[in-house]
């Protein structure tokens, strides 16, 4: 047992655990209120994600500025979803709200591909472009005169792998195709540096555990597990979150309102509840950890970050809720961290367990099924659970 | 007739489009195998017909039992996957010499010698249209029956080929394709309907474990299982070809009605293919429209308004909803195996979550629970899709639309998403039951045909089987 | 006349809550039997259990010694057992005849294939049965909305109309759950003629109702439930000065 591996996907799958956890949140509250699956909810999540990107590496802002910044943006785009497509649509059938709720998801997505600049992903990384009309040598060694190994077209971008002593920066680079890439040295003065994620995000480390991990090619080998800030960060931050809205929804005036349009919208509007204001802040709520869920997943992963990474985490996001329970905040992140636990245990463990099990399916890669492996959960608990793991039976929502 | 009822007719609009496709397609051979749209608005006409098709089958199980069914990529797909896989997979090395005339050889002189000394093997010729046949590879019997016949001075020298991959003959010559089980006309309408046997299987299959759930809990489990199926084909390389998908050539393209693809630029075959799927589109109509005026339609139509009714009025609920997915799955296979000739290269982009909002879009457009819905909404969009294909052409643009040489003005192809969901939105708002809704209401029967109905007999009317 | 259902013991639990207890009926072939009861009295309840709508917790259903409970509703309802729904279900957005049409569904045979091929067999079949559809709103008096959509009906037609849909199916045994609810006094009266023309055909009538004054003109046998228990049954003239009952129904003095 690689106990180093074990501890990576571990934390790996509470790291995953923890974003799907912020998305699932949004979709249940709306659930809950107005049995709308809001199919754009991932996209709040991706424009969460594009804006942090665009704020921190773009601006070069501070953290502490980003998760305010985006969790406002994210809640005015939360608030423009209900006032524009849904409000209108309250007195019409489900479908309806339904087939709206994909359109805006399109929408979105149509917007974001058509505004990003390269409409594939958005640099996280601190990168280096070659400037002027002429190809550049890459060197070796970060040296005048060390050996040539490439040569790099005018306008090329590449993340910056070693800063450095100024005179030369290290970036990434495939010597030929299907290889790992390698550090080549470019000269200073002929690139253009442009910073990606800030350095205390991107690589410190809290903590490093070294364990023995023998094996056939190296009977005293070790496994050394290093415990990255950034996933400390994403599960402090997920779990007060998390916290903060359970105190939101217990504790408060407007947290009550919220219970109760759950429970009979007619009711709490007799009561003197304004429902639609009620549903609008559930919105904006519900976007804010959206967009933190979208900050996170870009500090963690780095990449990526493109007009349709909303939707895996959304539709597993949404699975989550419905695994714990939809409409209960604890169901969420029940289902949340259950979803994150079997996608990343999944994409570590499933070839070492199909290819134990199996001998003769050694040649084949079981791990990208990790996602049809969560969809598979989500099936089987809607169609024998509907209720979810937290709810009660009787409360029909299918 | 009126004009008003000729609208709400399915026939009416199913004649309008069929003789659209009859009037833009391709010319008969007689003619020219031309077409007033050009061979981009062929493929363009093609399209539409096969969407149509899609169109009809989803229109099933949206439209008539009221389920919204955001999978159906997965039919359209595995249909396509299954005709691809079953022509390449199935596909022997062909066997029959071919005798081609000896004049439209020609060989280097660097050729002769070079063919002269190698081993044996297959002759390997392709045909140039300015040149005739360009011999590539071959065998030295071959090139000796070529110098024996520049000898002897034979008025039409033959030589015998072997058919191969890349082989291009001119227009009338028929290739003899050896051992292709799916090869002829008969072979790939078999396949056909095998792609819509598999895809009606797995429409009940899918449909079983759905068949409680109902609204956005059953929309969601499509699309879980549609996402499954679409991870599937992508990491199952040996039979999808994973990542690149399956690629149709001249060799594994049936034949069909004796026209051979590869034939003379493969114009007669595409004439043929034209017209199968304009009558498999006509068949998918007739399919669809007979089961919308059956009992078993009008148990589709009692489930959408009210399911507990529809079980109190004798109906068995999950019965009729598995032979809706069977319908409709049925129709997605076949509609797949025709998409898969048309692309030649499948790959699982097909089964993609947005192919299925498409044909969503489409019965949205034209009208939930109509076929004419489905067919105007196929019509209007897809052709929208393709011109949106041409707007994202700065050349296009500028010659279309006679703007300065520099002019780089153009639509990005990425729009197509933001209109279809605007279009999605603003439907949903203004016009929620589409363009051509259905209608139940019609004028009220006349004196004299209730006075016929009050005195005609009928065995199922009874009220009361025993006297009290 | 003989027994045509005879329940024995039904109940019916949601969660904590006792809908229906201990509840034993027979209702007598070719008769008409009410089923009174102050709002939430579980008489809904008792008729979609014996409809099969909702599974009984307890208790046996017995149709002519044929145990109904446990079956699916439309095994239920081709054993000869129509209903109409308190709230009226129709399927709004379909014709007046062809919601009749449906109501015939258990009586026609067309299944996936011979609709698709359409043989003389088929088209005969549904030659008949639209025919058979008009006659049935002949019987309601309903022929000349035959084509208007089935949402465009006034209520009264409306309950008419689902009663011609259960008539459809050819039932021995018709359950109507509260058929006179929102008429007026005129449809009322005609709706009596019309349960009185269904029961003289033979069909045997068991129904839910408010208005006392239909309910004791035209039941041979009333049972009365409260809170989900019989608290009486009888002939109409002894359940109008049952005591229970009339506790039941205004409360009971301080």
């Amino acid at each position: 047992m690689d106990w180093g591996y074990f501890l990576k996907t571990l934390c790996n799958a509470l790291s995953e655990g923890s974003v799907y956890a912020l998305i699932a949140v949004g979709y249940t509250m709306v659930y809950g209120i107005i049995k709308l699956i809001n199919f754009a909810h991932g996209e709040v999540y991706m424009i969460g994600a594009m804006t942090s990107v665009w704020l921190f590496v773009g601006h070069q802002l501070p953290l502490v500025v980003v998760v305010p910044l985006c969790m406002l943006i994210c809640a005015a785009l939360g608030l423009f979803l209900d006032t524009v497509a849904y409000k209108p649509l309250r007195g019409s059938t489900r479908l309806a709200a339904l087939i709206t709720a994909i359109g805006m998801s399109l929408i979105l997505q149509g917007i974001v591909q058509l505004i990003t600049p390269n409409f594939h992903a958005l640099p996280v990384d601190t990168t280096a472009t070659v400037l002027g009309q002429d190809k550049v040598e890459a060197l070796a060694e970060p040296r005048a005169g060390a050996e040539v190994v490439a040569k790099l077209r005018p306008d090329q971008t590449r993340p910056i792998t070693e800063a450095g002593d100024g005179a030369f920066v290290g970036v990434s680079w495939r010597l030929k195709p299907g290889t790992d890439p390698v550090t080549v040295w470019l000269p200073r003065e002929a690139v253009r540096i442009e910073r990606g994620l800030p350095e205390v995000l991107d690589r410190s480390v809290v903590g490093e555990v070294e364990f023995s991990a023998p094996s056939e090619d190296d009977p005293a080998g070790v496994s050394v597990f290093r415990l990255p800030f950034k996933d400390v960060l994403t599960w402090i931050t997920a779990l007060a979150m998390m916290g903060g809205l359970h105190l939101l929804v217990q504790r408060t005036k407007i947290g009550k309102a919220m219970r109760a349009c759950a429970l009979d919208q007619t009711t709490a509007a007799l009561m003197g509840v304004n429902v639609n204001r009620v549903i609008a802040f559930t919105f904006m709520v519900g976007s804010a950890m959206a967009a933190v869920a979208g900050i996170l997943y870009s500090i963690k992963v780095g990449g990526g970050i493109y007009f349709r990474m909303g939707y895996y985490p959304g539709v597993i996001a949404f699975a989550a809720a419905v695994l714990g329970g939809i409409g209960h905040l604890k169901g969420a992140l029940l289902g949340a961290m259950l979803l994150g636990f079997a996608s990343s245990f999944w994409q570590g463990y499933a070839n070492w367990g199909f290819h134990s099990l199996v001998p003769s399916s050694t040649t084949k890669d079981f791990s990208p099924y990790s996602f049809a492996f969560c969809f598979l959960v989500m099936i089987v608990v809607i169609v024998f659970r509907p209720y979810g793991l937290l709810g009660r039976a009787g409360a029909d929502r299918a | 007739m009126k004009l008003t009822t000729l609208l709400r007719s399915d026939w009416a609009w199913l004649a309008l489009f069929a003789l659209l496709f009859v009037l833009f397609g391709p010319l008969p051979p007689a003619m020219g195998l031309g077409s007033v749209v050009g061979d981009f608005g062929v493929q363009v006409l093609l399209t539409i017909m096969i969407y149509m098709i899609f169109g009809i089958g989803l229109n099933i199980v949206i439209g008539y039992t009221g389920l919204l069914d955001l999978g159906y990529a997965s039919f359209m797909a595995m249909g396509a996957i299954v005709v691809a896989a079953g022509l390449v997979l199935t596909q022997q090395p062909p066997t029959d010499p071919l005798t081609v005339p000896l004049g439209d050889l020609r060989l280097t002189q660097e050729q002769r010698a070079l063919e002269a000394n190698s081993g044996a093997g297959p002759i390997v010729v392709q045909y140039r249209p300015d040149w005739g046949y360009d011999v590539v590879g071959g065998v030295p019997a071959a090139v000796a029956a070529l110098q024996r016949a520049e000898e002897s001075g034979e008025a039409e020298p033959t030589v015998q080929v072997m058919p191969y991959a890349g082989l291009v003959l001119p227009v009338g010559q028929k290739i003899a394709k050896g051992t292709h089980p799916f090869g002829s006309t008969g072979g790939f309408l078999v396949l056909l309907l095998i792609a819509g046997l598999v895809c009606a299987a797995f429409g009940v299959l899918r449909g079983i474990p759905t068949l409680r759930l109902t609204g956005d809990y059953y929309a969601i489990v499509t699309l879980g299982i549609a996402e499954i199926v679409y991870i599937t084909i992508q990491n199952e390389g040996w039979l999808t070809g994973g990542a690149y998908g399956i690629k149709l050539d001249g060799e594994t393209i049936p034949q069909l009605f004796g026209a051979d693809p590869s034939v003379g630029q493969g114009k007669i075959w595409l004439f043929n293919f034209y017209y199968l799927v304009l009558a498999a589109l006509v068949l998918a109509f007739v399919f669809c429209k007979r089961l919308e005026q059956s009992r078993l339609g009008r148990s589709w139509a009692a489930i959408k308004a009210d399911e507990v009714a529809a079980m109190a009025s004798g109906i068995d609920v999950k019965q009729a909803k598995l032979l809706a997915f069977l319908a409709s799955g049925f129709l997605g296979g076949v509609g797949g195996g025709l998409y898969a000739l048309k692309l030649t290269t499948v790959t699982h982009a097909q089964a993609e979550v947005f192919e299925s909002i498409i044909v969503v879009c489409f019965l949205v457009f034209g009208g939930m629970g109509t076929i004419r819905g489905a067919l105007l909404g196929a019509a209007m969009l897809q052709g929208l899709a393709e011109f949106l294909r041409l707007l994202a052409d700065p050349y296009w643009v500028r010659e279309t639309f006679h703007l300065a040489a520099d002019s780089e003005l153009s639509i990005p192809n990425e729009a197509r998403m933001l209109i279809y969901g605007l279009m999605l939105v603003l439907l949903m708002r203004f016009r929620p039951q589409g363009l051509l809704p259905p209608r139940a209401g019609s004028d009220a029967p006349s004196d004299a045909e209730q006075a016929a109905w009050r005195a005609a007999d009928s065995p199922l009317f009874k009220v009361g089987s025993e006297t009290a | 006349m003989s027994t045509l259902l005879d329940v024995r013991g039904l109940g019916k639990s949601f969660g904590g809550l006792r809908a229906v207890n201990d509840f034993s009926f027979t209702v007598e072939g070719g008769s008409i039997t009410a089923l009174i009861g102050p709002n939430g009295a579980g008489k809904t309840t008792a008729f979609n259990m014996v409809t099969g709508v909702i599974e009984p917790t307890d208790g046996s259903i017995k149709l002519r010694g044929t145990e109904l409970r446990g079956q699916r509703v439309d095994l239920i309802c081709r054993q000869g057992v129509a209903r109409t729904f308190q709230n009226i279900r129709l399927f709004d957005h379909q014709s007046v005849l062809d919601n009749v049409t449906v109501g015939l569904h258990r009586r026609l045979r067309t299944g996936f294939l011979g609709a698709l091929l359409r043989g003389p067999g088929n088209r005969r079949e549904e030659r008949e049965a639209r025919l058979a559809s008009a006659k049935y709103l002949d019987f309601v008096g309903l022929l000349p909305r035959a084509n208007d959509e089935a949402a465009s009906l006034a209520y009264g037609e409306r309950r008419r109309l689902e009663i011609a849909r259960a008539l459809a199916s050819d039932p021995t045994l018709l359950l109507l759950d509260e058929p006179a609810a929102g008429m007026n006094p005129q449809e009322t009266v005609e709706l009596v003629d019309l349960i009185r023309k269904i029961r003289d055909a033979g069909i045997t009538v068991f129904l839910i109702e408010h208005d006392m004054k239909l309910v004791m003109e035209i039941s041979d046998l009333i049972y009365v439930l409260n809170q989900g228990e019989e608290i009486a049954r009888g002939l109409p003239e002894a359940i109008k000065n049952d005591d229970h009952v009339i506790k039941a129904y205004l409360g009971v003095p301080e």
